[in-house]
């Protein structure tokens, strides 16, 4: 060691760059989110049959409307990395936290791997198409997660602004599709008399396309991850977050108008990649090829958006002792949570590799559903002990507590639509979730110091 | 068809080089800078955010 | 002043094994339902296998249209009767949903009466030992 290592004593504290405009939340939200449009929203099909589909995509739109006005708010008050574990941290807990803190890096991680087996699977669909079959799809998938955990751990300006044009080419192939199938005229492309079929299975089937409904939005609240390095982060988030709901809700109308319209229900309901399905009946080259093209940038985009917010929800645990501090570190250079990042690299391949696609999507979805839950209370908490007017609030959103009874409402339902199928992997994920709570309160609580999780300049909350 | 074998190839050998490239970045990172420094980053950050005034203060 | 609680250093060891700890569980709770889905999967297989008859669009219930799409799909008959005829089976276990009910809401309530416990701890530390 000839030179002398760089010290706090020396220098200013190290943070991470606020570099962010309202843009880059946008395509954070709805480039984690829009890859639901490409695949997976369809299995909601399979589960109750076309019209449940639509049922689903609505009734779960309200839901994550719920979610999007009341994330705006208490975020445009608690702008930190971490999000909405931050926020169960001064409002609900520090047990509460925790969970949380895993429900976020469980849901992206995993989302991340689905993602990434998307890419790997459409190249080699696509090397079918040009005669090459049986293509090996790890390199692939290994390819897509360490590409985009190395543009992350570069630094979060150039990772967002990638995901800001992909996400926008991709949505902009799911408008130029809904063109091209003539929607104004039935019968020439579209064939919705003939293929819409009443409930297959009544209205139970409704209930329990609610689940995979949750494809059409999941992961839109991620953006007040970005909470550290946005620019005025009490309006930009509210406004990202908003304008990709907007987005979200007109993107998955039009999904399934097109798809439903062209394909039988029993094969959409299990299809992998609908859309490209729906490109090559229309059988168009141009758009077959367009519609691959898309497929992927959504994959890519959304796997990008997740390996961010996992690594910043894994970061926040880390800073705060919640799991090994070692994960708290922030790169000098590019100021991003580095650790974290590369330590997700490993784990997001190897659930990839596990073979077992739905249960990593069943597993996600949970996670995401259990923080929607938390949301509701959260709420309620957050306006009874900092009334109106205690504190400075960024946003407002209004008619509380409707949207949060709503919220919790529309969560029960999803939980009982999980029950109906997948009722096993339901028990064994919230078995997880309980057993990491006891260690939480009997191992890892001890490393935690006390005040130090309170960290805004607020008023000591009423009732406490 | 050649063309597959060598993108297999090249797919494993350029996530290599960019995973090898973080590790050995996170290493040089450890040797030349002093941990707690790393880890200084407060919550919420200091300066700009909107949280950091509240309505009442001085009053209460 | 010194009431705060504070806490012990965590060695690197310690770090490794709770990272490794999180993992393992994360792992198990992934390949658990495995196992209650290779039973399912057995029934039916066993059930398709007995139930093979000769099918046609007509016997599937498909009208021409539908028909003319399965056929762009690249599907004929017997390959999509798979497809048609695998249905999910929500008949609802009363047992089950109960117990399910119970674990997930006890869980929330586990969670909110710990962690109100310890958030009391911060507020105190945060608010009255300055």
């Amino acid at each position: 060691m000839a030179k002398d290592k760089i010290t706090t004593s020396n220098s200013k504290p190290i943070a991470m760059l606020k570099v962010l405009n309202p843009f880059h939340i946008w395509a954070l939200g709805v480039g984690i989110v829009l890859v639901g449009e490409f695949m997976g929203w369809n299995f909601t099909v399979g589960k109750g049959g076309a019209y449940a589909s639509l049922i689903a995509c609505w009734v779960i739109g309200l839901l994550y409307t719920c979610v999007a006005m009341i994330d705006s708010e208490v975020t445009s008050t608690v702008a930190a990395a971490g999000g909405q574990y931050t926020q169960a941290k001064h409002i609900v807990g520090p047990l509460m936290a925790f969970n949380v803190g895993l429900y976020l890096v469980m849901a992206y991680t995993m989302l991340c791997a689905a993602d990434a087996l998307v890419v790997g699977d459409l190249m080699k669909s696509g090397a079918e198409v040009m005669g090459y079959a049986n293509l090996d799809t790890k390199p692939f998938v290994v390819l897509t997660v360490a590409f985009l955990a190395w543009l992350n751990y570069r630094g979060v300006f150039a990772t967002l602004t990638l995901n800001l044009v992909i996400t926008f080419l991709a949505f902009a192939s799911l408008i130029v599709l809904f063109l091209s199938v003539d929607p104004l005229h039935q019968g020439v492309v579209l064939q919705h008399q003939a293929l819409l079929t009443d409930l297959p299975y009544g209205w139970i089937g409704v209930v329990a396309a609610l689940q995979f409904g949750m494809w059409y939005y999941l992961g839109i609240e991620g953006t007040c991850q970005a909470a550290e390095e946005v620019r005025s982060a009490g309006r930009s988030i509210p406004l990202g977050t908003m304008g990709g709901m907007m987005t979200l809700l007109v993107a998955a109308t039009i999904t399934w108008f097109v798809a439903t319209g062209l394909m039988p229900w029993q094969y959409l309901g299990q299809a992998v990649t609908p859309m490209y399905d729906a490109a090559t009946l229309l059988g168009s080259s141009q758009l077959q090829l367009m519609l691959f093209v898309a497929t992927a940038f959504a994959a890519i985009a959304s796997a990008n958006g997740c390996i961010n917010d996992a690594s910043r929800a894994w970061f926040s645990l880390g800073r705060d002792r919640y799991m090994p501090v070692f994960f708290g570190a922030i790169h000098p250079k590019y100021r991003t949570p580095y650790r974290s990042v590369l330590f997700l690299v490993p784990i997001a391949i190897s659930f990839a590799f596990t073979g077992l696609l739905d249960q990593v999507i069943t597993f996600s979805i949970l996670s995401g559903l259990l923080g929607y839950t938390f949301m509701t209370f959260n709420m309620i908490k957050f306006r009874k002990m900092w009334p109106l007017g205690s504190i400075h609030r960024g946003y407002i959103h209004p008619f509380h507590p409707i949207p949060a009874i709503t919220l919790l409402t529309l969560c029960c339902a999803t939980y009982f639509a999980t029950f109906l199928g997948y009722g096993a992997s339901l028990l064994s994920i919230m078995a997880f979730y309980i057993l990491a709570s006891i260690w939480f309160v009997l191992r890892r609580y001890k490393f935690v110091k006390r005040a130090d999780q309170f960290t805004m300049p607020w008023p000591r909350p009423k009732g406490y | 068809m050649k063309f597959w074998d060598i993108l297999v190839y090249a797919a494993w050998s350029i996530s290599a080089v960019m995973l090898v490239w973080m590790v050995v970045d996170a290493f040089m990172i450890s040797s030349q800078y002093d941990e707690e420094y790393l880890m200084s980053s407060r919550e919420g950050g200091e300066d700009d955010v909107v949280h950091g005034v509240h309505l009442e203060e001085g009053n209460s | 002043m010194n009431k705060n609680y504070t806490p012990p250093k965590q060695g690197m060891f310690g770090q490794i094994f709770d990272t490794i700890l999180v993992l393992v569980l994360v792992y198990a709770s992934l390949m658990v339902p495995l196992l209650f889905k290779a039973e399912a999967k057995a029934e039916a297989a066993a059930a398709s296998a007995s139930a093979h008859v000769q099918v046609s669009w007509q016997s599937l219930g498909q009208n021409e249209i539908q028909q003319q799409q399965w056929v762009k799909l690249g599907y004929d008959p017997e390959k999509a009767a798979t497809l048609i005829n695998s249905r999910f089976d929500y008949t609802i276990d009363p047992l089950m949903l109960i117990i399910t009910i119970l674990v997930v809401a006890g869980y929330f309530i586990f969670m909110l009466k710990v962690s109100d416990k310890q958030y009391r701890e911060v507020i105190k530390e945060k608010f009255d030992n300055k």
